[in-house]
């Protein structure tokens, strides 16, 4: 890694033409853009990547701060909370219960649909994929553009609920009608669901945009030579993902808007007749109630919701399995262990994630016949994830394994999956889950799949492409610092969640120790409170480390890690047009260790 | 450091494991049993418990003790290898036997809860004629009993909030219904859990068999108060039970002499 | 820039605090919560000015302190004439019932707390010590069992020691700061801290939760006057159904006439405040004599609450095909029952006289505002909720002794006990709809709706 290349944008030696989205950077070779152009009106897909990148982590540090207001209150319930005691003076400062509901849906609303999702495909898909493909740029580089612009207006909606009468949607992230439809069931239902809903449907128009552009990215604009069973396994998985939005959030966009005309235009589709709720019957003409129609089903909502929900839990882990795959192999200096194996188990996490949607309403109503073959799709989607861990302990198994953060986040990610992967066997199995349906175990399995999981996985990207982002390294001894205690204090937090689960507490309580059954479990959420305390307050070393070596890290040159895969060829950071050079691929992205020649790794572009 | 790694990736097995064991003494387990059905379950859940934990020490032990070996600074490059397809069938099929026998398993269990066709059919309670009707509202359980006329929904139901008053050893069938949103009928001790839907009337089926005093919890969330949705679910003795039914209906039609009537 | 030395002592910092977390067995310190003064008295005048001057605001606080404390420590002010009588309503003597409003069976109460306590006695029995949990909101005997625990080590706990741990438990009757605590705890986000049913969830209720401040209750067996402890009670055991007031029975009794001692506390805080703001407005002064003979008056007011019942001689008549048809034509009748004018003719809380068009807004608006003044709609009797309870006795009282603080009125003049059992069993009837086959379960969820009438 001789070469110094540093913020070298201008590239004299492109071939105008290349590529078919080639056509944007050929004349803004010789010229700066302007702040504003550049950063904030870019069609580049490497800033919209950091644009998501920055949003994302933002809304993470905002998601986080709600979960340690929810973890307060269940350690010490109704105790005043810090921060937030101002806006509760008749209480002295202990938050009041439609606060909590509302803490808890926002947080899972924010930490989903704003964090994880943003993070996984909107700032690694776009930051990666013409990288990895060898791609100059995104298919459609507007399009990619209004992609995060959509974001906006979500931002805008998300934020505002906060603000208006009765707080933000306190439905659950679920937003199960009729909690969410009718406006007198909830504090956080009078106006805070429909910028909830408004919200949401931003996200999805966004997101629908990203993945038709990564579909078209990925099957058109491969380097020449790049076919798709050479593909790195992130692209794979962002592909599989784009493809999983592409087909399942149509459906949660119908029925958000189907919810909005239940709340806005008195349809009802959700909404049975005669209710009686806070003393309103909605669908009569007496005083107080507007005649809606009625007559409609709740469980309509949930097939929808969970039909696009279901495979979006798979859009916030697949990408991290792609990002895993890719990072063990770098830093085990070893091919992957079965590329093709990994790509169909992927395939068929994606495939089955379709039908399994009914396992989240088993004790729902539905009709228990579809429980039981909701049960055996679900226990059989273990069955590829087992595929793939087995194959990572594969790739492990006779490297040469450099311990630098990235790899670690990795291996993190792999425990933690295991834990989260196979705590979901539970679940699945029908009885079991009348017992544990809606309890902390519940919360500690989405928890060890979504947060020690995928997030750890963005870390461990962060970690490993940032010298990409930005062309400097991040500070080893503290992403070590950081690796350590986030991995303690994850699993402080979480793993007592599954033995709080099968005493039987119930998610979404703002107070169970009123509960006779419930009243032991105070001291052990005590414990698990401190620890997610500490767990986030540890994340200083992070966002310290990340802006200090966005501007003072170590300089690197274009292959850090010595990989073998396209992104790495390009120079560090890439310019406009990403690549100075003629790509040709040769080979997959894992020859490393390769007899073949002297080094420990073949880069896709060498011919050998 | 690769010491302090590897300990810690082997750190998630052992207390991981230590947790699960020790859990019921600091009773963070279970809490008893009374259902008919409950010993199923739980034994369903420790089958799943016992073969995920040997899944779970394998992989987590081999992946604390491979990043511990292949750290090492080793002479000379990794083993290159693209995978096996052998070793990639044998665990491909394992894993799919396994989790088809889990699957499989579970299902008589299922059966017998939740299907209607498996309900009582011959105990002095039946789907046609339940024990009583469950109400679920914001924020309260009400219990509404037929009367002498043994037909809910005449003048002369009996109703009562918060406490659900069964006997013990008898097959009890009763309606779940919801005024406003879903709620949920959960009994940790019955492991029993059941959303109610607004709109329609699902029965449900249970038999305590042991007398005791045991919380109804609302596992759905259902607004604000969701966490004040608490309930009490009473097994009693077939004797003290026509006791306490006969009290209930004494106050239902009080003449407001009794003391706080 | 170097990053060692601000990453040491963050670290260092980090690990400091998590230790000193992890140390230290207390959680964070309970909230203060404070008695304000009522928006009457607090009501500012058209120039801005308050119409009340702030020393007269402060002493009337003040009296209002001196006589019933704070939140964190409540207490009834003894009159002197209380002395003589032996009489302090003040824990423990009080649920005995001295001032005639209910008595409570002392035995009863060990019986709920041995069956509310189960789960410690069972603990203190096997001598499991760490598994005696106290609950958060009885701070009174966590300090007691804390206390009881720190004279005796593990190892010197002999059966001497259970017996008085028992003891404790089973004779818990909590004092009336942790009553307040309790209600801080469990109702003050929906009542508010003074009861004024204003806490910040009170907002989005439909009703609005109770203003005790009036001292007004509207479910009660004493008509119109103030409601015995039994009253009380009986709304935290049962709940109101239709509204957001749940039951409470979750707590023990013990803990519930607790409550319900805070509450009759906090109700006549907002009287005698009323009281004193009435005489302010009327002498431009107040004394210490006010103060008291306000507190006397208020006190006699709640005392002869009991002397009020409202109770039936004899057995409550079964419904019959006859009654229900004649109470309905009592209903209908518009001489003697006259129920649908407000009522409506189905009984859907319709009626005409309910209901006005406001000239300015042309949109039709309730008649009726409550003592509280919220507009105030006639029950729809075909939902089946009763908010005073469905029992027979209970509508029969709503009838004849008509509701507190609303507009239903009294039909004790118009109608004979015959004829009120009669309405009695055709408004029970109203909301009923047989189910008599399973075939029709799923269609029965529009129970009280509009197929209902067809059946009777």
């Amino acid at each position: 890694m001789s070469q110094a290349t540093t913020h070298a944008p201008h590239n004299p030696h492109l071939e105008p033409g290349e590529g078919e989205a080639g056509t944007v950077r050929e004349h803004h070779d010789h010229h700066e853009l302007g702040f504003l152009r550049k950063w904030i009106f870019s069609v580049d897909h490497k800033v919209i990547g950091l644009q998501f990148l920055f949003s994302g982590l933002v809304f993470l540090a905002l998601g986080g701060m709600m979960a340690m207001a929810i973890r307060y209150q269940l350690a010490w319930p109704w105790r005043p909370m810090p921060g937030l005691a101002w806006m509760f003076p008749a209480t002295g400062g202990a938050i009041s219960p439609e606060f909590y509901t509302m803490l808890f849906t926002m947080h899972g609303t924010i930490m989903i649909f704003f964090v994880m999702i943003p993070l996984l495909t909107g700032a690694f898909g776009n930051f990666l994929i013409p990288l990895m493909i060898g791609a100059p740029d995104m298919a459609f580089p507007k399009l990619n553009m209004f992609g995060y612009w959509t974001m906006i207006p979500a931002f805008f909606f998300i934020l505002l609920g906060f603000f208006v009468e009765g707080g933000h949607a306190a439905g659950g992230w679920t937003s199960y009608p009729p909690l969410s439809t009718i406006e007198a069931a909830a504090p956080g239902s009078l106006t805070g669901q429909t910028c909830w809903l408004m919200g949401l449907t931003w996200v999805g128009v966004s997101s629908m945009m990203g993945a038709v552009n990564y579909v078209t990215t990925i099957v058109k604009m491969r380097a020449p030579g790049l076919t798709m069973m050479r593909l790195p396994l992130t692209i794979w998985s962002l592909m599989i993902t784009s493809l999983l939005q592409l087909f399942a959030l149509p459906v949660l966009t119908a029925a958000s808007i189907m919810q909005l005309l239940d709340r806005t235009m008195n349809t009802g589709f959700f909404t049975p007749t005669n209710l009686v709720v806070n003393n309103i019957t909605p669908d009569s003409f007496l005083y107080g109630s507007e005649g809606a129609a009625a007559g409609g089903q709740p469980l309509l909502w949930q097939h929808l919701f969970w039909f696009y929900s279901h495979p979006a839990v798979y859009i916030l882990v697949l990408p991290a399995m792609g990002f895993t795959s890719d990072i063990l192999a770098v830093h085990a200096r070893k091919p992957i262990f079965g590329y093709k194996p990994m790509v169909y188990s992927m395939s068929a996490i994606a495939g089955l994630g379709f039908i399994v949607w009914g396992h989240h309403m088993f004790t729902s109503g539905m009709n228990p016949a579809l429980g039981m073959t909701f049960m055996v799709s679900t226990v059989m989607i273990a069955l590829p994830s087992a595929i793939k861990v087995f194959n990572w302990l594969g790739t492990l198994w006779g490297g040469r394994i450099h311990l630098r953060t990235p790899m670690l986040f990795a291996c993190a990610f792999v425990s933690m999956f295991i834990i989260g992967g196979l705590s979901g066997i539970w679940m699945a199995a029908t009885p079991v889950d009348i017992y544990i349906h809606d309890t902390y175990i519940v919360v500690a399995h989405f928890h060890y799949v979504v947060f020690a999981g995928s997030l750890f996985a963005i870390f461990a990207a962060i970690y490993h492409w940032f010298p990409k982002m930005f062309g400097r390294l991040m500070n080893e001894t503290v992403g070590k610092i950081h690796f350590v205690g986030s991995f303690v204090f994850t699993n402080m937090t979480f793993y007592m969640m599954h033995q709080l689960g099968v005493a039987g507490l119930m998610r979404r309580t703002a107070d169970p120790y009123a509960y006779d059954v419930y009243q032991h479990l105070q001291p052990i959420n005590e414990f698990i409170t401190i620890s997610a305390f500490c767990m986030f307050a540890w994340q200083i070393f992070f966002v310290v480390n990340f802006f200090h070596s966005m501007f003072w890290g170590k300089r690197v040159g274009r292959n850090p890690w010595n990989a073998a895969s396209l992104e790495w060829d390009a120079p560090s950071p890439p310019g406009h047009g990403n690549f100075d050079k003629q790509l040709e691929v040769y080979r997959g992205a894992y020859e490393f260790s390769s007899p073949e020649v002297a080094e420990d790794f073949i880069p896709q572009t060498r011919k050998v | 450091m690769r010491y302090l790694f590897a300990l810690m990736l082997l750190l998630v097995p052992i207390l991981g494991v230590w947790t699960f064991v020790e859990a019921d003494r600091w009773q963070l387990w279970f809490p008893q049993n009374v259902s008919s059905f409950g010993g199923e379950i739980d034994g369903l859940f420790n089958l799943i418990m016992y073969m995920v934990a040997f899944t779970f020490i394998v992989t987590e032990v081999a992946l604390a003790w491979f990043v511990f070996k292949y750290s090492a600074n080793r002479p000379g490059k990794g083993v290159f290898t693209h995978g096996s397809h052998k070793l990639e069938m044998i665990w491909t099929a394992i894993p799919a036997v396994a989790l088809l026998f889990i699957a499989f398993a579970q299902m008589e269990t299922w059966a017998k809860v939740k299907f209607e066709s498996n309900f009582p059919k011959d105990g002095k309670y039946t789907k046609e004629k339940p024990i009583a009707e469950l109400w679920a509202s914001q924020f309260d359980w009400r219990v509404r009993y037929p009367g002498d006329d043994g037909t809910l929904g005449t003048v002369d139901d009996l109703e009562r909030s918060y406490e659900f008053v069964v006997p013990v050893n008898t097959d009890v069938v009763f309606h779940l219904r919801s005024r406003d949103v879903i709620h949920s009928f959960f009994v940790p001790e019955f492991r029993l859990k059941q959303d109610a839907l607004p709109g329609h009337t699902i029965p449900v089926w249970f038999r305590a068999e042991k007398e005791g005093i045991y919380d109804l919890v609302c596992a759905e969330l259902c607004g604000w108060g969701h966490y004040k949705m608490s309930g009490r679910m009473t097994v009693l003795s077939q004797a003290d039970y026509d006791k306490r039914m006969a009290d209930i209906k004494a106050e239902w039609f009080s003449n407001g002499k009794e003391q706080g009537q | 820039m170097s990053l060692r030395l601000p990453l040491v002592a963050v670290s260092g910092l980090a690990l400091w605090v998590s230790a000193c977390q992890l140390d230290k067995d207390q959680k964070p310190a309970r909230p203060v919560v404070h008695y304000s003064l009522s928006s009457a008295t607090t009501a500012l005048g058209d120039d801005g000015e308050p119409l009340i001057p702030e020393s007269a605001q402060a002493g009337i606080a003040g009296s209002l302190e001196m006589l019933f404390g704070t939140p964190q420590a409540p207490i009834y002010q003894l009159l002197p004439e209380w002395k003589d009588e032996d009489f302090d309503p003040n824990w423990p003597q009080y649920p005995k019932g001295e001032d005639g409003s209910g008595e409570v069976d002392p035995a009863e109460l060990v019986a709920n707390n041995q069956m509310y306590w189960r789960r410690q006695l069972t603990a203190i029995d096997a001598g499991l010590w760490d598994r005696v949990f106290v609950q958060d909101f009885t701070p009174d005997l966590l300090a007691d069992w804390k206390a009881l625990c720190a004279q005796t080590p593990v190892e010197a706990r002999n059966e001497e020691f259970k017996k008085a741990a028992r003891e404790l438990f089973e004779n818990y009757y909590p004092k009336l700061s942790a009553s307040a605590e309790l209600y801080r705890q469990h109702c003050l986000h929906c009542h508010g801290p003074e009861g004024g049913g204003d806490g910040p969830t009170a907002p989005f209720l439909n009703p609005r939760p109770r203003d005790y401040r009036h001292g007004t209750f509207k479910f009660t067996a004493v008509g119109k006057a103030q409601p015995r402890r039994e009253d009380l009670y009986r709304i935290l055991d049962e709940g109101v159904t239709g509204t957001s007031m749940p039951s409470f029975r979750r707590f023990s009794q013990a803990q519930l006439h607790g409550l319900v001692d805070y509450v009759r506390l906090l109700s006549m805080r907002g009287m005698v405040e009323r009281s004193l703001l009435a005489t302010y407005k009327e002498e431009e002064t107040l004394t210490s004599g006010d103060t008291i003979d306000a507190y006397a008056e208020v006190w006699e007011k709640w005392q002869k609450a009991d002397s009020k019942v409202l109770t039936f001689e004899g057995e409550v008549p079964a419904p019959t095909a006859e009654t229900i048809a004649h109470g309905r034509e009592l209903f209908m009748d518009a001489k003697t029952g006259n129920c649908l004018s407000c009522h409506g003719p189905e009984g859907r809380g319709n009626g005409a006289s309910a209901f006005a068009v406001n000239p300015e807004s042309g949109k039709v608006v309730p008649t009726y505002k409550d003592d509280w003044g919220n507009e105030i709609i006639p029950r729809n009797l075909r939902l089946g909720i009763f908010r005073g309870g469905r029992r027979p006795i209970d509508i029969y009282r709503r009838i004849k002794y008509g509701i507190a603080g609303g507009p239903m009125p009294e039909a004790a003049s118009s109608l004979t006990n015959e004829d009120i059992w009669h309405l009695v069993h055709y408004v029970g009837s109203l909301s009923e709809r047989p189910q008599h086959k399973a075939a029709h379960v799923d269609h029965a969820a529009d129970h009280g709706g509009d197929h209902a009438s067809e059946k009777h």
